[in-house]
């Protein structure tokens, strides 16, 4: 595109190739160029340069009043990654402010002439510095900008401090201009000291960072996680919230490239309080790691895996878990396998037909065989060599037992009963099958018997009939069971 | 699937093992998977019968079943006419001491005599008048007297010399005394001297404390003690077998706690106390006495507290090399309780179902898969690896039986669900390894 303007036209030699119009020069102004050329460009927009000044920029946002604006138009800022973040921009000139109004209300001007200490330090400076003669025009202009220098170093500090709240480790230079010894004396003595109290004990005045800062800072400074994280651990105490506030770190530092760190670091540490949390974190570190431009597979140390796993087949599942993720890169799938990690393998119970029935056959054996032990007659089982007094004492009673036979007995003849456990059964009948045990003592001792004998002879004879016992002790009482006694007779 | 069961077996086998507890009768019904441990006890009792001694130890892990067989045990030598004796093993018992913990252990035992028509207990006082009833009888056909007269106060010292005669045939250590209290149990009978007759009772169990007592109650200048308890057991068997019982069966539970004896030296002479007894048996010093131990197996095996930790022992008890899980050796002292498989404990829930039905006149719709469901359910839950019992699958699968009977519309699948598996091992299992060596 050829170039317009007949003064460049007017030259041959000149060929312009910017491509920009030609921006014509006025001789009649005392603007800066730049702000002609913005003016020039923007015609119909009204320009004021003022207004990019930190007093009249903030005026409005910040509250301020008229002196606060002259003293902050009156500063520069020199830009750097932390202070162009609007954020902390304003955090900072917050804190300069504070600092100034301290200052001015504390530290009071040894000589009274002085309104603030600023104005004596200036003075002093000037006169040890360059000793111009008061209202001077020299003096006059060196004491604007010795005042102008003293702020722009009370707002490196001011950064400085804020730097420090948010966790940025790097802090710019706070030199002072002037190097002769007694002005940095002063200087120190007068406010350096002072304000090095103020700023520490008014940290608190300076606003946490917002989420959107964070993010910024988080980009910039890699390692500022690390604070922290630090402080995460050190209020440890469910896994849970402990996932849950790495979330929150790792999601302000979305765009740190160390990101993937972060959650290595906590599968780390959280190894020791819980299983699937470390393994969930791992993952995540895995996910970020495989995300970011180089790809490092960090391991976990050989201790925390033995924290981790105990048994080769932990080991081999999570491998598998993680190879899965690398091919396909499901985290969400990842994670799911990860909590059913450790949680008890589901076993499975077959069963075999072919053993069933081998079981079954072996059991109803035995049934058969404990059947007929515990149903089997039990004459013959009494078969020792003492046994015959009993026997004798049997056959001494069968003679009489024969003649009551021949009076028919009431009871089964199989039971072979003796003449006196037939009375004994007939008592029991007389007396509603309930006899009290002394009674029977009394009665049983009219027989010249023991009691416990008679009874049992009795239920001995009558076992196999009734499978059970039938004459049994009840508190004080004898009882028989009257369904029992029913089976021994005989016309039943 | 079952044939003979009785209606009162089913409801006792139902009812007990709801509770949790091994049923009074129809055991034989439950025995799935113990069939060669069964055989091996029969064919124990027949050797005892025939004059044998024995000693078993029933070693499992805690719910693998070693008091059911115990019970099993119990159940089938009081039907073969043996008496029987429980007891289980305490802090305050053992088998040796010098400061009466033996003696609560013999009273223990005592106590707990049964016999077929006094299974729960207590028959000690039946069985001792049997006997006297038996040598009155023998007594009076040698004098020729008649039964009844034989028995009144004029004839009160030729039974007594009688019993005493008897028992000086039947007995070997201490049976002077035996003897004499016996003979004053009869005295106490005769002259209607119930004290009396409770103090030879109170000595025959073992609860006179001092001598001093005993001679002013009974006249009898010993009492049984610590050291000469095992005797009087001895004694009783040969008692017991003269008046035609199969033998003297005492089952000792709980043998752990032999092995918690903090005291190594006490411990170890507890351990001697088994080896003797051990050796009386089978060396034939005793005739139809069986004693059975149930302990877990570090009351065995442990080499520093258990009966390992005795060489003597150790090299009785030490198992068959050649035994293994598939070919066992029930003939040695030691019979070790395989936890049941999955399949036989199929077959036990199978027959539990059918026992129910029975039970309850009911055809519960449970297949085979759901009862497979169900095992699957109890093997899976949380702790089952480390608290499972037959016992607990049992009673849960009876619990849910229950619910389904009262609640036919109940989802099954949801009952297994709710199962939990319970630590219902007693706390000092647990802790067993903490305990000090003092």
């Amino acid at each position: 595109m050829l170039n317009d303007n007949p003064s460049i036209h007017s030259n041959d030699f000149i060929i312009d190739v910017s491509g920009n119009t030609d921006i014509p020069i006025h001789f009649d102004n005392d603007r800066p160029v730049s702000d002609r050329i913005a003016a020039d460009t923007h015609q119909n927009i009204s320009y004021d340069p003022g207004s990019l000044k930190p007093g009249k920029k903030y005026a409005r946002k910040l509250s301020l009043n008229e002196p606060q604006i002259l003293m902050l138009d009156n500063i520069s800022f020199s830009d750097n990654v932390f202070n162009e973040i609007e954020y902390c921009r304003i955090q900072i000139i917050k804190q300069f402010l504070r600092a100034v109004e301290f200052l001015e209300k504390n530290c009071i001007p040894v000589n009274k002439s002085y309104s603030t200490v600023i104005d004596e330090l200036s003075e002093i400076i000037i006169c040890l510095q360059y000793n111009y003669r008061k209202d001077s025009l020299n003096y006059n202009y060196t004491y604007q900008s010795i005042q102008t220098e003293i702020f722009n170093h009370i707002l490196k500090l001011c950064e400085n401090n804020v730097r420090e709240v948010y966790g940025i480790k790097r802090k710019i230079g706070a030199d002072f201009n002037y190097n002769h010894p007694d002005i940095l004396h002063q200087y120190n003595r007068k406010i350096v000291s002072k304000l090095d109290v103020f700023l520490t004990e008014n940290q608190y005045q300076i606003l946490d960072a917002d989420y959107k800062t964070n993010i910024i800072l988080n980009e910039n400074n890699t390692n500022r996680w690390k604070i922290k994280f630090d402080l995460i651990k050190e209020d440890y105490s469910n896994p849970l919230a402990f996932e849950r506030e790495i979330f929150r770190l790792a999601e302000v530092n979305s765009k740190n490239p160390s990101v993937d760190a972060i959650f290595f670091e906590a599968s780390k540490f959280v190894a020791e309080h819980d299983k699937t949390c470390a393994l969930r974190l791992y993952i995540h570190y895995l996910d970020k790691d495989l995300n970011s431009p180089k790809f490092d597979h960090r391991q976990l140390g050989k201790t925390i895996q033995k924290t981790l796993f105990s048994t080769k087949e932990q080991v081999s599942d999570f491998e598998r878990i993680l190879s899965e993720l690398i091919a396909d890169r499901n985290i969400e799938a990842a994670i799911e396998k990860v909590n059913q990690l450790y949680l008890p393998k589901r076993k499975r119970i077959t069963i075999d037909p072919e053993a069933i029935k081998n079981i079954q056959a072996l059991d109803s054996e035995t049934a058969d065989i404990l059947g007929q032990i515990l149903n089997e007659e039990e004459a013959g089982i009494l078969v020792k060599p003492e046994e015959s007094f009993e026997e004798q004492e049997e056959i001494d009673l069968i003679i009489t037992q024969q003649i009551s036979e021949l009076q028919a007995s009431k009871y089964l003849d199989d039971l072979n009963l003796t003449i006196i456990q037939k009375e004994i059964l007939d008592v029991f009948e007389k007396q509603s099958f309930n006899i009290l045990q002394s009674d029977f003592e009394i009665f049983i001792k009219t027989k010249g018997l023991f009691m416990g004998s008679a009874i049992d002879s009795i239920n001995e004879c009558c076992f196999e009939c009734l499978d059970d016992v039938l004459i049994e002790e009840e508190d004080e009482y004898f009882i028989i069971n009257t369904q029992y006694y029913k089976k021994l007779l005989n016309n039943d | 699937m079952i044939d003979n069961i009785k209606p009162k077996e089913a409801t006792s086998i139902i009812n007990s093992l709801v509770s949790g507890v091994v049923p009074k009768i129809g055991v034989q019904h439950i025995t799935v998977g113990r069939s060669e441990e069964v055989n091996a006890f029969i064919g124990s009792l027949e050797d005892v019968k025939n004059g044998l001694s024995l000693v078993k130890f029933w070693i499992g892990d805690f719910g693998s079943g070693k008091s059911f067989m115990l019970h099993l045990l119990n159940t089938v030598a009081l039907k073969q006419k043996f008496v029987v004796a429980n007891a289980d093993f305490t802090p305050d018992n053992r088998l040796y001491a010098n400061d009466g913990k033996s003696v609560i252990l013999y009273s223990a035992i005592m106590d707990n005599i049964s016999i077929q028509t006094k299974p729960e207990g207590g028959a000690l006082q039946t069985l001792l008048e049997k006997w006297i009833e038996q040598v009155i009888a023998k007594t009076a056909e040698e004098n020729h007297i008649s039964l009844m007269e034989i028995r009144t106060d004029q004839y009160l010292n030729l039974i007594q010399n009688s019993i005493m005669k008897t028992v000086n045939e039947i007995t070997e250590v201490g049976g002077f005394d035996f003897g004499s209290a016996i003979v004053k149990y009869y005295e106490g009978y005769i002259k209607g001297d119930e004290l009396l007759r409770r103090n030879a009772l109170k000595w025959l169990k073992g609860e006179y404390t001092t001598k001093t007592e005993a001679r002013q109650d009974l006249g009898i200048r010993e009492i049984i003690n610590d050291s000469n308890y095992y005797d009087m057991l001895k004694n009783f068997c040969k008692l017991f077998v003269s008046m035609g019982y199969s033998g003297f069966m005492i089952n000792l539970d709980e043998a752990i706690n032999l092995y918690k004896i903090s005291v190594s030296a006490s411990r170890e002479k507890n351990y001697e106390k088994i080896l003797s007894i051990y050796n009386d048996c089978f060396q034939g010093k005793v005739s139809n006495l069986f004693i059975n131990f149930a302990g877990t197996k570090e009351f065995l095996e442990n080499e520093r507290r258990g009966l390992f930790s005795y060489q003597a022992l150790k090299s009785r008890l030490e198992g068959n090399r050649f035994e293994t899980s598939e070919f066992r050796d029930f003939a040695q002292p030691v019979i070790k309780l395989m936890p049941l498989n999955h399949n036989e404990i199929f077959v036990l829930l199978k027959k539990l179902k059918y026992i129910f039905d029975y039970n309850y006149k009911t055809e519960l719709n449970i297949s085979d898969e759901e009862i497979s469901t169900f095992m699957e359910e109890m093997f899976n839950k949380p702790g089952a690896a480390e608290f499972l019992t037959p016992r607990e699958v049992i009673r849960d699968f009876l619990n849910i039986l229950n619910i389904i009977r009262q609640n036919p519309e109940v989802d099954k699948t949801r009952l297994f669900g709710e199962i939990e598996i319970t630590d219902e091992r007693p706390n000092d299992l647990i802790l067993l390894d903490s305990i000090e060596e003092l």
